[in-house]
């Protein structure tokens, strides 16, 4: 996850805060592209690994850059929230990594949705990393088309991350360089 | 066109007693709900306006808002209230070399540093080279930062932000960078900057570079605006600000025909400091009005100005401790030798000099009024009062706080006494050194606002008449009624003398 190191876009740089005026969302955005490049580099590894043991690719491969750009909104999103609260609060890193732990475990990334009993499954669909896990599982390794409600309720929760974050940030922005 | 306008800003701080940072912080305090802050205002009111290609200096003690004014302009922090408007492309040089990264070469930084200030790659690319010249870096282009001295640094910065054409400028002492040679080289790419019409904005302490660069100044204390005009008198402000001058800020309106073509003009003294409008527009400009001095000050000191020598012009002068210096080689300093010192004429406490021309033979003489309402003309021109040879007239009639003046009122060539008291101008018209009513002029006022400013006699028109006027709040407002009441419509107003 991107947002661990997103935390400290903005109070990590001061003096590109408060010596100089830049739009301040570029230093989460550049935080975010350097994520996103190491990120790509794991996927990349994971290509020939699907290859040699499915023995062939799946063509639904192909929509895993869709898929991985709605990824990078929610993520983006929730870096703005992140980053500008960060400033205020300079525990919220700790915090923050207990709960990346937390929905880590709480998402179907070491065991499938298929072992989730129906009464706990509900919860599970709360998380959006969830769907996000079920949908890069689909294309890359089932081969199968993303269901639609699936791509339905990461787009939204993408913009809803997006939107709640430009607000926070827009809002916290403005002390940004008193606070730091 | 204004290059920035600024519309009463404020900017508050605050300053928490114990600096929460945590969110635990934050719960224990929301529990225990204590006043977590005080408040601070950092700047209140500040208004300005910057004219394109204009540069604007901002003075001010440690602590007074300048800073904070700069980092407003620059959009690193907001105002609380008011607006900024800004138009053209803008460089700030809070700090030189802003997003630096030791471990890059100087190649690589300078497209960093350049991005940071807001420029593309492609225009980077066409002052790349200037760039590095301007810097005396060539040699080192593919060198990393982190082996570069802080002089290197610092040029590098210095010459990266100041090619990158910004139209303006918000410097904050940046400009104490590199040797003496570079320096002179930053000096002149400042005046190149000021021919080229663009606008800069300088914080500095050291007042040589404000006084050498800048057109106006700003002086700044505890947040507000004190003082704000022509930079030479801002400067002198904040000298007496720190004390270090002993003085206060005081305007002394005076009228000098100083080219002599029959008009008066109107003139503030000033810290020693000769301001004359000499275009006739009420206001002072340093493109098209005159600034003389500084004289030489000391505090009680007396500024006239007077036709010494009938040639038609009027020479400044200064009363001080009952002597009299008269500048006549018009150059708005006094020096022994060249210029005229004449008395002393007495010299009592309280004394307060003239110069009027009693007889009408086109030259000014020396008078003293003295506390007591006596009229003392030095007819014999020695700048000594000599009993039976010189004019003794009075008492006019005693009241304290009287400011004498001599006016030419009726345009016959001589000028007469008068008294302005409180609110009101009494002429003596029948050059008896008495005022009384029937035989003299009637008075003139009583106005609420001459009661409020400084009076006094000028020939604005150039009919040979001097009029009434009353100088308020930097403003100049002309009896043209010739009644003395200053009422809506009766008088016209010039000013504020300094924008």
């Amino acid at each position: 996850m991107g947002t661990t190191s997103s935390v400290y876009a903005i109070a990590g740089k001061p003096s590109l805060v408060t010596k100089i005026y830049i739009p301040r969302k570029i230093l989460v955005l550049s935080n975010m592209l350097s994520n996103l490049i190491s990120s790509l580099l794991e996927f990349i590894i994971i290509i020939p690994i699907v290859y040699v043991v499915l023995g062939h690719l799946p063509e639904t491969i192909v929509l895993f850059p869709l898929i991985f750009l709605i990824y990078f909104w929610f993520v983006y999103g929730i870096a703005l929230f992140l980053s500008s609260v960060f400033v205020y609060f300079r525990d919220l890193s700790q915090i923050w990594e207990v709960l990346v732990n937390v929905l880590f475990f709480l998402s179907p990334i070491f065991y499938p949705m298929v072992q989730i009993t129906d009464r706990t499954r509900f919860f599970y669909l709360l998380n959006p990393l969830t769907e996000f896990v079920i949908m890069y599982r689909d294309v890359m390794i089932y081969g199968t088309l993303p269901a639609w409600y699936s791509l339905v309720i990461t787009i939204t929760a993408s913009i809803a991350a997006y939107v709640i974050g430009s607000i926070t940030f827009n809002k916290l922005q403005r002390r940004f360089a008193e606070e730091i | 066109m204004s290059a920035i306008t600024v519309d009463n800003i404020s900017k508050k701080f605050r300053l928490p007693h114990h600096k929460k940072t945590t969110l635990f912080q934050h719960a224990l305090g929301l529990m225990k709900r204590q006043m977590t802050y005080e408040e601070f205002w950092a700047l209140r009111d500040i208004s300005f306006e910057v004219e394109k290609g204009e540069t604007l200096g901002i003075i001010g003690r440690n602590g007074s808002g300048k800073s904070t004014l700069l980092k407003i302009l620059a959009k690193v922090l907001y105002p609380d209230s008011g607006t900024v408007q800004i138009s053209g492309k803008i460089a700030s040089f809070l700090e030189l070399g802003v997003g630096f990264q030791p471990e890059l070469t100087a190649a690589e930084n300078i497209y960093i540093y350049a991005s940071v200030l807001g420029i593309s790659r492609r225009e980077t690319g066409m002052v790349y080279d200037q760039i590095l010249d301007f810097a005396e870096l060539k040699r080192f282009e593919d060198m990393k930062l982190k082996n570069f001295s802080s002089g290197m640094y610092t040029r590098l910065a210095f010459s990266t932000a100041v090619n990158c054409n910004p139209d303006i400028m918000l410097v904050d002492e940046a400009l104490a960078v590199g040797d003496t040679a570079f320096q002179k080289k930053c000096m002149a790419k400042i005046d190149e900057f000021k021919a080229q019409g663009k606008t800069i904005i300088l914080v500095s302490h050291a007042m040589d570079t404000v006084r050498k660069i800048c057109d106006r100044t700003v002086l700044l204390h505890n947040g507000v605006i004190v003082s704000l005009g022509d930079t030479d008198s801002v400067i002198l402000d904040y000298a007496s600000l720190s004390g270090s001058a002993g003085l206060k800020p005081e305007h002394i309106p005076l009228a000098v025909d100083w080219d002599g073509d029959g008009r008066q003009e109107l003139c503030l003294f000033k810290h020693g400091l000769w301001f004359i409008d000499m275009d006739h527009d009420g206001e002072f400009d340093p493109r098209s009005d005159k600034k003389l001095g500084p004289f030489g000050v000391q505090p009680g000191d007396i500024p006239l100005a007077i036709d010494w020598d009938g040639d038609g012009r009027q020479d400044l002068a200064i009363y001080r401790q009952g002597k009299w210096y008269i500048d006549i080689n018009r150059n708005g300093t006094f020096e022994p030798g060249e210029d005229l010192e004449l008395g002393p004429f007495g010299g009592q406490p309280g004394d307060i000099p003239l110069a009027i021309d009693w007889d009408g033979d086109g030259r000014q003489e020396m008078a003293i009024y003295r506390p007591g309402g006596k009229w003392l003309i030095d007819l014999n021109r020695n700048g000594i009062f000599d009993p039976g040879e010189d004019l003794e007239l009075g008492p006019f009639g005693v009241h304290p706080g009287d400011v004498p003046m001599a006016i030419g009122w009726d345009g016959d060539g001589r000028q007469d006494l008068a008294i302005f008291r409180k609110d009101t101008l009494y002429i003596d018209t029948n050059r008896d050194g008495l005022y009384r009513e029937g035989t003299d002029l009637a008075p003139l006022g009583p106005s609420p606002l001459a009661e409020a400013g400084t009076p006094l006699a000028i020939d604005w028109q150039g009919n040979r008449r001097q009029d009434y006027c009353i100088f308020l709040d930097g403003n100049w407002y002309m009896d043209s009624e010739r009644n003395g009441l200053f009422l809506e419509g009766g008088y016209i107003r010039f000013g504020p003398f300094f924008r």
